[in-house]
């Protein structure tokens, strides 16, 4: 009997390379499709979500929940973003966060402390810089 | 020509059934993760898949590939000998175990399949696939297999499925073999302190999966995977021998080691939260367990 992969292999030997090809075959058009996408899209990019419906007071503090989201075509090591609190069109308190890693659509979540009520003022996040692998 | 090195009853014929195929599968599933598991449980290799562009994954992919065909040429994980195209079917083979077994352990960790972007699992996977493809095609040499399913091959006397006070005391054996494996694979692993970086990626929600799965490979490895003595252990009638029996009791030794050389390197003290503490021994005990069923069969 052939040891070859032609005349001697069984149906249970098939089978079995039948399925790893599609394992592998699976992969290889994933990566290919990703790639295409990534391709499409305009750089790396962040998006901020304040959370001020889920604000909550702790003293004379209001704790607002914030994701920042990768929605970039690439992994981002490092960032500063700026988190202002306006008043209108004044900027009545800053803070500025750091994002130390994110992979692609990767979310860093936190909370962002201030003494302004949510409810009455606005929130704006300004990207300072961005580092890419 | 070249010969297989390492396995005891290849056989040049082909054919196979389910069961052989099966079986070589399982061992060559049990091998990668013995040789995978500690590189991929390290949280630089989760890094660079994170920052692997699908493109570099596809290289990645390939150059695993390309070492799996030459481990599997020289070495290989079916039960026979591979001779061209077969090598190369055979390292195709190999590759796909890798692949699913990392899947499982990705995904046991929360780190696939869990809301992260597609790119970022290929990346993971791929950046950790060679090792673990290779821990598979080396199969035939990294542990043994009998000269037959029913062991007892090559006329060797086996220290298994012997009785009373004697089967109690290789019990304890395989005990100390365990502890042994874990102590190893801990001392290398702690120190680094990737744990740390590795228990904070890692949801709470996915330990008893963690669990599960190192519970599953060991017993896999162990019992299923044909490696030296498996048939014997299936006979034995010793409680401590018994394969879940056996198994469940490996894995406490491996949970304990870890627990003992945390204490040891200073990653977990008084002061620490008991869930800390929980946290770091349960996923330590995922490799620590497959280091413990690898010292198991050292004996």
């Amino acid at each position: 009997m052939s040891a070859g992969a032609g005349d001697g292999r069984s149906l249970a030997e098939w089978v079995t390379l039948a399925l790893s090809l599609l394992v592998i075959g699976t992969l290889v058009t994933v990566a290919v499709m990703e790639q295409s996408r990534l391709e499409q899209q305009e750089g790396p990019g962040l998006t901020v979500i304040f959370d001020a419906d889920h604000a909550t007071r702790r003293g004379d503090s209001y704790v607002i929940p914030y994701a920042i989201r990768n929605t970039g075509s690439e992994a981002i090591t490092s960032a500063e973003i700026w988190f202002d609190v306006l008043e209108g069109a004044t900027v009545v308190e800053s803070a500025e966060i750091r994002v130390a890693f994110l992979p692609l659509q990767g979310t860093q979540r936190g909370i962002f402390v201030t003494t302004h009520d949510p409810a009455r003022y606005a929130l704006r996040d300004r990207l300072e810089s961005l580092q890419i692998p | 020509m070249s010969q297989p090195r390492g396995g005891s009853s290849l056989s040049v014929a082909s054919g196979r059934g389910w069961p052989d195929v099966l079986d070589d599968a399982v061992r060559g599933l049990a091998s990668g993760f013995l040789v995978g598991v500690p590189v991929v449980f390290t949280a630089d290799v989760w890094w660079l898949g994170d920052q692997s562009s699908p493109i570099e994954s596809l290289f990645l992919l390939a150059a695993a590939y390309v070492l799996t065909l030459a481990a599997v040429a020289w070495i290989g994980f079916q039960r026979r000998v591979a001779r061209g195209w077969a090598r190369v079917t055979d390292a195709v083979e190999a590759l796909a175990i890798a692949i699913l077994a990392l899947v499982a352990i990705f995904w046991s960790l929360g780190l696939i399949g869990d809301g992260q972007a597609a790119s970022v699992a290929l990346g993971r996977i791929a950046v950790a696939v060679a090792p673990v493809s290779l821990g598979v095609a080396i199969a035939n040499h990294l542990l043994a297999r009998d000269g037959s399913v029913g062991d007892g091959g090559g006329g060797l006397p086996t220290p298994y499925g012997v009785r009373g006070a004697e089967g109690r005391q290789q019990g304890l054996y395989e005990l100390g073999a365990a502890a042994a494996g874990a102590l190893f694979l801990c001392i290398a692993v702690v120190p680094v302190d990737d744990l740390s970086a590795i228990v904070s990626r890692v949801p709470v929600r996915n330990l008893p999966v963690v669990i599960l799965l190192s519970l599953l490979v060991s017993y896999s490895v162990v019992f299923a995977s044909g490696f030296t003595g498996e048939g014997a252990r299936h006979g034995s009638d010793d409680l401590l021998q018994h394969p879940l029996v056996e198994t469940v009791a490996a894995y406490l030794v491996a949970l304990g080691v870890a627990l003992l050389v945390l204490w040891l390197f200073r990653r977990i003290d008084a002061g620490s939260q008991p869930f800390e503490i929980y946290n770091k021994v349960i996923l330590l005990g995922f490799p620590a367990s497959m280091a413990a069923a690898a010292g198991r069969l050292a004996i």
